[in-house]
């Protein structure tokens, strides 16, 4: 089951209700937005992708094929940034 | 007791007996170490990054020499962790200052057998509420005592050896008081983040300037 990590060097807490992270590595800032937050806090929680696909399928009132798409999208721009890795095998 | 500054925003855990000590030591001897105030691992990851960042010279006039990073983003996450609220007001209630704007700091290093110090100085300046050191030093280094005196009297009174990685001093910013570090003695570089809890700027409202061109999500 595939699993996402937040990488160490990367500083992150809450401001105005949303995660703000720093990278050590880019040195930028990334803002999520709220639904991003909430899987952020997902991938804090466990990390196992299928765990957060679950708790988003639960949360919001969208369908499975647009979730993983959205999901997909999602993970894909947290790996571009360096924010987190994701382990395949784990 | 922790006061500690994570990766995932600072962490205070303080009782009320505890907060009245701390308000004690700041208040009586104008001064405060808190151990290991950068979680460890964090602490690592900052090292590695200021292992690689460049240093220059810097001279500060009346005070001396010194070498300081140049911009990197260890001092980018620095600011932000320094930056965050449960911090300022723990700070606040420490000390009874008024309203932080921000933390602003910079990270520099006094090398060995080159004379680096600071003399005695008081750090006042308009809009300084009070000052705070981190040693990010990756060894144990020799000499390099921050110590204390009154105005009016050579007489030390307060001398911190701050060399536990990660640990931090807070103190008092005051026209009676003034404080040194004594040069380095051995071969080890003494390398801190210093500096001082503000009135403004605001670094909230900065942060969100910042964040307006780079807000992400789903």
């Amino acid at each position: 089951m595939a699993t996402l990590r937040i990488r160490p060097d990367i500083v992150y807490r809450e401001v105005d209700g949303v995660i703000v992270a720093f990278s050590l590595e880019s040195g930028e800032y990334v803002s999520l937005d709220d639904i991003g937050t909430d899987i952020w806090r997902l991938i804090e929680r466990d990390g196992k992708v299928e765990q957060v696909r679950a708790a988003m399928l639960a949360a919001y009132d969208i369908d499975e094929v647009s979730c993983d798409e959205e999901l997909s999208s999602f993970i894909a721009m947290l790996q571009a940034r360096g924010l987190v890795t994701l382990d395949e095998r784990a | 007791m922790r006061v500690q500054i994570t990766r995932r925003g600072a962490t205070i855990d303080v009782s009320a007996s505890e907060m009245k000590e701390l308000q004690r030591q700041f208040h009586e001897e104008c001064c405060i170490l808190f151990k290991e105030f950068v979680e460890p691992a964090m602490l690592v990851q900052l090292q590695a990054k200021i292992a690689d960042a460049g240093f220059y010279d810097k001279h500060n006039v009346d005070v001396g020499d010194e070498v300081r990073m140049r911009s990197d983003p260890a001092g980018s996450a620095l600011e932000f962790m320094m930056n965050d609220p449960a911090l300022h007001a723990f700070v606040r209630e420490v000390t009874g200052i008024g309203p932080i704007g921000a933390y602003q700091g910079r990270v520099y290093s006094l090398l060995p057998d080159t004379g680096m110090m600071s003399d005695w100085h008081n750090d006042m300046v308009a809009g300084r509420l009070a000052t705070m050191v981190v040693n990010l030093s990756t060894a144990v280094y020799s000499g390099g005592l921050l110590q204390f005196k009154r105005v009016d009297s050579d007489e030390i009174v307060k001398s911190i050896h701050n060399t536990g990685f990660g640990d931090a001093t807070l103190f008092k910013i005051d026209h009676s008081l003034k404080h040194r570090v004594t040069p380095i003695t051995g071969a080890v570089r003494r390398t801190m983040y210093a500096g001082w809890f503000l009135e403004k700027p605001d670094f909230m409202a900065l942060l969100r300037e910042k964040l307006d061109a780079h807000s992400v999500g789903v």
